[in-house]
């Protein structure tokens, strides 16, 4: 193990720290231009020479002092230097164009004496804006390596490489963050909890751990009365102290040529904060994104769909007559089919999205946004997930650990997955076609419209449930918000293309093995039964002796669905759904669809094909399904809306279940989450069934 | 003068932090006495504040703006 080296990224947040992390490893983690978008430990790994490298990215801190569930994770990390995986070196990524204020968080890690190499990242954008930075003279007054990279035009990273290997050498200050009168006492607590680190003593004074022991509590709280020490101004000088100190330092290295010249970012602000068209704006661009999501998938979709049905014929050609060509045309390609031709969408939607994170927009909707989220007992900060619940809840629940408040997170998580996550798409999208028609309304499709609609449905049940869990729920701490705005980037190509990528294969392995799975299990079900499956075909044949050759067909095929297990099984759970207006076969589709949403359209287009010669796209097949009690179409408009609403408010994903238990740490608010949405989703669509039908 | 009070688009002086819960964490973003600052915005309803210290671009609420003393 001589040549293994574990090397840390640490910075402050949105400084390029995962860009960095991802080309020196050739991996893909996600980046965006606003604080906050790693919120958890990841690994990766680099061969240099004959050593091996683990580099270990970490969520931005702003300081030693956490005050969030991701920066607490972070803190931790760096002082637990009795762990098996505590880093050999520290690369300490800082922004070029905010050293002075990136370099506090320098100085607070070089105190702690871990070895240190100073990256200065966004050079590219220095040198446009005319930052010039003096890595020589850094060096020689902060003792460690400094070197000067971009993590998007990879300049400076060969190099970084090279000053991975040797042997980093830690720093050596005496005391400057404490008046001199105080750092007696911090040398003197430092002797009782035998911490050779003055700096880490330090630490433990002025704030308590988690991971803090029941001695070392006591110890503190003797030490902190015998001396009557004020924790609150000890904290404040030591700002005051390193700010002097650094100032001082970046004042010689730093010169700025032509300040604020071409200031992008002031500019756009004055508009996109603007207090109307601030937030016209905002509204605007999730109306835009909502409505290409729409539109511009369309075509694409159509193909798609026309392809798979294409593609089933021709198997159902070539493939010899019979049980395992039907598992194959009848089951397994419209399962996946049915998932596929989503593709199109899901990838504009995350496209768009991503184009969002990266332009640096995301902490302006926060910023416009805290006031009123206030009121309903969330943070501006709630926003990012809220915004990202959009594409998908998991994620989204997880970036919550960056609100610092415990209630305002609890109740973030809780609403979440009420916005309409993109697996709720291709729900929609299916049952919106069989009760809209494709007309345009002015210049919006009609379709689009009643997609929005159901987007705004989301949205409003999130804040109307908010509400009610602000109502309920005590505050135990004061909330605040201090927020770092990023400039406005150009969105990197590179990071988007590989954000749409990633999820789209997401998409298509999470719901790929399920459906798979799914429409394997339901075929198999749906063409075996007990002895009337079995006499299915003679009983029709003997009770319908007038009709021709191809009618009788249908109805035995509808006939041996109803008797086989699958059949069985969906008439048990009619009696439930009935009031809701759906079918046994419905029923089925929404148990098979419990683990996840978009499972419904493959189980869907695999039920309705058992049994059926033709090769139908999906929502020509549904629009052609018949009672078989009452011989009326299956999805009126009441069914059809009731399902809408049911699908708007369950939870039905398994893995926003497990994020939730994971982040909150408590079965009670997984249950409540569970039990509230599934409540909302049952009653709603009842109510509209009844009330339509 | 609070920093709440100061007008929009003007250049001013902190002179002061108050004592709040908040003060050290302001002041670890750079909300120093002795910090010139911009006011580049203010959010409506009451809403939050945005100012710039020197490269810094910093947004805070009106409730942590009372304890920044200005001139
Ligand atoms: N122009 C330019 N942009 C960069 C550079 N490095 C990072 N960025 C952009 O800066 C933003 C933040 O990058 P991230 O890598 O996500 O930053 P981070 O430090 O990991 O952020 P957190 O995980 O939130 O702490 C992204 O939009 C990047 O595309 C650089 O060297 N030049
Ligand atoms: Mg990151």
């Amino acid at each position: 193990m001589e040549n293994f080296r574990r090397i840390a990224l640490v910075g402050n947040p949105n400084v390029g720290k995962t860009s960095l992390f991802n080309k020196l490893c050739g991996l893909n983690q996600k980046t965006g231009n606003y604080p906050g978008v790693t919120i958890d430990k990841k690994r990766g790994q680099l061969q240099l020479a004959d050593h091996k490298i683990e580099i270990i990215d970490l969520p931005g801190i702003n300081s030693l002092y956490p005050n969030s569930g991701d920066e607490e994770l972070v803190v931790n990390y760096l002082l637990n230097n009795s762990s098996e995986d505590f880093p050999d070196t520290i690369v300490m990524v800082v922004s070029a164009l905010n050293l002075k204020r990136n370099l506090y968080l320098f100085d607070q890690l070089s105190d702690l004496g871990i070895p240190l190499i100073l990256a200065i990242n966004m050079t590219d954008l220095a040198e446009k804006r005319g930052i010039a930075i003096d890595a020589h003279l850094l060096s020689a007054e902060l003792g460690v390596p400094v070197i000067k990279i971009s993590a998007r035009s990879e300049q400076g990273i060969d190099k970084l490489k090279q000053l991975l290997l040797p042997e980093a050498a830690s720093v050596n200050k005496t005391i400057h963050y404490a008046e001199e009168d105080n750092r007696d006492l911090i040398h003197q607590f430092s002797k009782i909890i035998h911490c050779k680190n003055e700096y880490r003593a330090f630490l433990f004074l002025t704030q308590e751990f988690h991971f803090t022991t029941p001695e070392l509590r006591r110890q503190r709280i003797d030490f902190i009365n015998a001396n009557e020490i004020d924790i609150r101004k000890w904290k404040v000088n030591e700002s005051i102290l390193r700010y002097r100190y650094l100032s001082a330092i970046v004042k010689r290295a730093v010169v700025i040529e032509k300040q604020n010249a071409r200031d992008f970012t002031t500019k756009a602000d004055k508009v996109l904060l603007h207090p109307v068209w601030g937030y016209a704006f905002f509204l605007l661009i999730l109306f835009s994104i909502f409505q290409s999501v729409f539109w511009l998938a369309a075509y694409p979709m159509d193909w798609i769909d026309s392809a798979f049905s294409w593609f089933s014929g021709l198997v159902n050609d070539w493939m010899p007559e019979g049980y395992f060509s039907r598992l194959v045309t009848e089951g397994l390609i419209p399962g996946i089919g049915g998932v596929v031709i989503f593709v199109p969408q899901i990838a504009i939607l995350f496209l768009l999205f991503s184009v969002l994170e990266e332009s640096g927009y995301m902490p302006r909707i926060v910023y416009l946004m805290d006031r009123l989220m206030q009121r309903f007992g969330m943070s501006g900060k709630s926003i990012v997930p809220l915004i990202s619940g959009f594409a998908c809840a998991v994620p989204a629940i997880m970036s919550a650990r960056t609100i610092e408040n415990k209630k305002e997170r609890l109740i973030t998580i809780l609403v979440t997955p009420l916005l309409t996550c993109s697996a709720r798409i291709p729900v929609y999208v299916v049952v919106i076609a069989l009760i809209v028609p494709d007309e345009m309304m002015g210049v919006f499709n009609a379709r689009g419209i009643a997609l929005m609609a159901l987007y705004l449905l989301g949205a409003l049940m999130a804040m109307i449930a908010a509400w009610v869990f602000h109502k309920l729920l005590k505050n135990e701490f004061k909330s605040y918000l201090i927020l770092e705005m990023p400039e406005y980037l150009v969105p990197g190509l590179r990071n988007i293309l590989i954000s749409v990528w990633t999820s789209v294969r997401a998409f298509l392995w999470n719901a790929g093995k399920i459906i798979v799975a799914t429409s394997i299990i339901l075929f198999v079900l749906a063409t075996n039964g007990l002895d009337d499956f079995k006499n299915a075909e003679k009983q029709v044949t003997e009770t319908y002796t007038q009709l021709p050759a191809d009618e009788l067909q249908v109805l035995i095929a509808a006939r041996q669905l109803e008797t086989s297990f699958l059949g069985m099984i969906g008439r048990s759970i009619e009696p439930a759904i009935r009031p809701l207006g759906y079918d046994w076969k419905i029923g089925i589709a929404i148990l098979s669809s419990l683990s996840a949403r978009e499972v419904f359209v493959g189980t869907i287009s695999t039920i309705y094909s058992i049994g059926s010669e033709e090769e139908l796209k999906i929502t020509d097949r549904l629009r052609q399904e018949k009672n078989s009690n009452t011989g009326l179409p299956v999805f009126t408009v009441a069914t059809c809306v009731s399902l809408l609403l049911f699908y708007a408010f369950s939870l039905q994903c398994l893995s926003t279940v497990a994020v939730t238990y994971k982040e909150t740490q408590s079965l009670r608010w997984t249950l409540i989450q569970f039990f509230y949405m599934t409540a909302l989703a049952y009653f709603a669509a009842l109510i509209a069934y009844q009330i339509l039908s | 003068m609070k920093l709440t009070d100061f007008e929009v688009n003007k250049k001013g002086i902190i002179t002061e932090i108050l004592d709040n819960p908040v003060a050290s964490k302001l002041m670890e973003y750079g909300i120093l006495p002795g910090a010139s600052f911009y006011v580049l915005n203010k959010a409506s309803f009451n809403g939050p504040i945005f100012i710039r210290v020197g490269s810094n671009r910093i947004v805070l609420r009106r409730t942590e703006a009372a304890a920044v003393i200005v001139e």
